[in-house]
C-alpha cells in the first residue's frame, strides 16, 4: 500500500479553475497514510481509488444501503457520505483491517459458518456495522443486532443467518 | 457539474463566520454532510467552497446551562441518543435522535444540520418544537437567539442571513416528564418519515406538549391537543387530543392528496403516543 499518492487529475469542465488540493493524513487499518485529494472526494473514493481497498462498495451512493460502511474512530459510517477532508487526523478501519485470510475476525468466521454470505456485496458493511455494535455492546439482543444492522441492506435477503452469525461471534468473543 | 474547489476547516465560530462573509454565497457550510454530499452528487448544490464546521470545539459541546441543555449544532444524533444528560433531562430529544436514518447516518448527521436542512420530514425538529427550543445563531453582526419556529420558515427554508451559522439549540429543561416519539414511514430505518409525533407529558403537574412533523410546512405544537390531553391523561383525553390534532392538520394541510390517509393516522398515532408518554411519566422513566 502506498503511503503517499498524488491526487487524481480529473478533467474538469473547460474554463474551470483547478481545485485546491487537500492533504489528508489519517490512520488506515493501523498504518498512518497520507493522500492529496480534491475537495469533493469522499472517503469511499479515497479508499477504493487511492488505496485500492475495494472491500467497501458503492451500492446506492447516498447513504441508504450500507455497502460502503467502514469504521471512523471506531464508529460505523457510510463512507460514501464522508467528505475526504473530514478524515484528516482520524482513524479508519475497513474490512481489510478487520481480519485477513490468515487471521479472520470471529465475525468473519461466523459469517462463513452460519452461511451469512450469499452474493457477498453487503458483507463488508455488515461486518463493520456488527463490529461497531460488539465494541459498544458485547452481548447484544437479537433486537439490538437488527437495529445496528438496519442501515445495511442485503438484497439476497439472508438476514436471519446474519443475525445468527453476529450472536455466535458475540458469544465466542465473550468466551461464553 | 460544478465541484467545490476549496475545503476549509475553521477551528472557531469567528473564523467560520469570517470565511463565509469573505467567500460570499458561493461558500456552503457543511456539518455531517449526510444531506449535502447527496445534493453535491445529484448536482442540486454546487458550492465553490465547503466550510466544514465540525472541527469547531464549541459546536460539539453539550452541557446543562442556566435551566436549559445547550446542544452544539455539530453534536451528532448518535451522541444525543446516548448522552446521559439528554436521556435523563430531555428524553424526548433522545428518542427522536435515536430514529434518525441508520446507525451510520446517526454517527455522521448532526442536530444543527437536521434543523437547518429544514426538511418537512426531519425527525428531531418536532421534538425540539415540543420542548420549546431556541436557536443560537452567529453571524457578522454577532450572536442572536430566536425561537426554533422563527429559524425554520418553511420546507427547505431558514431565516439564516448571509454568513450566519446555527451554533446551538437551547432546550429549556421542562422538569420531570414522560416522553414518546413515533414515526410512520415505509420502513422504520433509513426511510423518510411520512408523519412523526412527539409528546412530552407530566400528569402530576398537569402539562403536555404535542407536536407533529411531516404534515406542516415547519414543525409546530398543537395547543388544542395539549389542552385535551391535560384534561385527564387517560384514554378518553388521549382520543380527544388525537381528534384535535387531526383538526389542526386538516386546517393547515387538508387539501393535500395524502391527507385521506394521513388524517386518520394522525388521530390514532397522536392518541397512542400521548398515552405512552403519560404512562412513562407515571412509571418514572421514559
Amino acid at each position: 500500500m502506498p503511503s503517499s499518492v498524488p491526487a487524481s487529475r480529473d478533467p474538469g469542465p473547460s474554463g474551470e479553475p483547478p481545485a485546491e488540493g487537500l492533504t489528508i493524513r489519517f490512520v488506515l487499518n493501523g498504518r498512518t497514510v497520507e493522500a492529496r485529494v480534491e475537495p469533493h472526494r469522499t472517503l469511499l473514493w479515497v479508499l477504493r481509488e487511492v488505496f485500492d481497498l475495494v472491500g467497501a462498495k458503492e451500492g446506492c451512493g447516498v447513504g441508504e444501503c450500507g455497502a460502503c460502511t467502514v469504521l471512523l474512530d471506531g464508529e460505523a459510517v457510510n463512507a460514501c457520505l464522508v467528505l475526504a477532508g473530514k478524515v484528516d487526523g482520524r482513524e479508519v478501519t475497513t474490512v481489510e483491517g478487520l481480519g485477513g485470510p490468515e487471521a479472520l475476525h470471529p465475525l468473519q468466521q461466523w459469517f462463513i459458518r452460519k452461511h451469512a454470505v450469499q452474493c457477498g456485496y453487503c458483507t463488508p458493511g455488515m461486518l463493520l456495522s456488527a463490529a461497531a455494535l460488539l465494541r459498544r455492546n458485547p452481548d447484544p439482543t437479537r433486537e439490538e443486532i437488527r437495529e445496528a444492522l438496519a442501515g445495511n441492506l442485503c438484497r439476497c435477503t439472508g438476514y436471519v443467518q446474519i443475525v445468527e452469525a453476529v450472536r455466535a461471534a458475540a458469544r465466542e468473543m465473550a468466551g461464553r | 457539474m460544478t465541484r467545490p474547489r476549496r475545503y476549509l476547516r475553521p477551528t472557531s465560530v469567528a473564523e467560520a463566520v469570517g470565511l463565509l462573509a469573505d467567500l460570499g454565497p458561493a461558500a456552503r457550510p457543511v456539518a455531517g454532510g449526510t444531506d449535502l454530499v447527496v445534493a453535491l452528487r445529484r448536482g442540486e448544490a454546487a458550492p465553490e467552497a465547503l466550510v466544514d464546521l465540525t472541527g469547531i470545539p464549541e459546536l460539539r459541546a453539550l452541557a446543562e446551562e442556566g435551566g436549559a441543555v445547550r446542544v452544539g449544532a455539530c453534536v451528532t444524533h448518535a451522541r444525543l441518543a446516548a448522552d446521559p444528560l439528554v436521556g435523563s433531562r430531555v428524553p424526548l430529544l433522545a428518542l427522536a435522535a435515536r430514529v434518525v436514518g441508520s446507525a451510520q447516518i446517526r454517527n455522521l448527521g448532526t442536530l444543527g444540520g437536521n434543523v437547518v436542512n429544514a426538511s418537512v420530514a426531519a425527525d428531531t425538529p418536532p421534538a425540539l418544537a415540543a420542548l420549546g427550543a431556541a436557536a443560537e445563531i452567529a453571524g457578522p453582526g454577532g450572536v442572536r437567539r430566536v425561537p426554533l419556529g422563527d429559524l425554520v420558515t418553511g420546507p427547505g427554508r431558514t431565516a439564516l442571513g448571509h454568513a450566519e451559522i446555527l451554533t446551538a439549540l437551547i432546550v429549556p429543561l421542562p422538569g420531570p416528564h414522560g416522553a414518546a416519539f413515533e414515526k410512520v414511514g415505509r420502513r422504520w430505518a433509513v426511510s423518510i418519515a411520512r408523519l412523526s409525533v412527539a409528546v412530552a407529558a407530566d400528569p402530576a403537574r398537569g402539562w403536555a406538549r404535542i407536536s407533529l412533523g411531516g404534515v406542516f410546512p415547519s414543525p409546530r405544537r398543537i395547543p388544542g391537543a395539549e389542552t385535551a390531553l391535560a384534561r385527564g391523561f387517560d384514554p378518553a383525553s388521549a382520543e380527544e387530543a388525537g381528534r384535535a390534532a387531526e383538526e389542526a392538520v386538516r386546517a393547515v394541510s387538508g387539501g393535500r392528496p395524502s391527507m385521506a390517509y394521513k388524517l386518520p393516522v394522525v388521530r390514532g398515532l397522536v392518541a397512542r403516543t400521548a398515552l405512552e408518554a403519560a404512562a412513562r411519566a407515571r412509571g418514572g422513566g421514559s
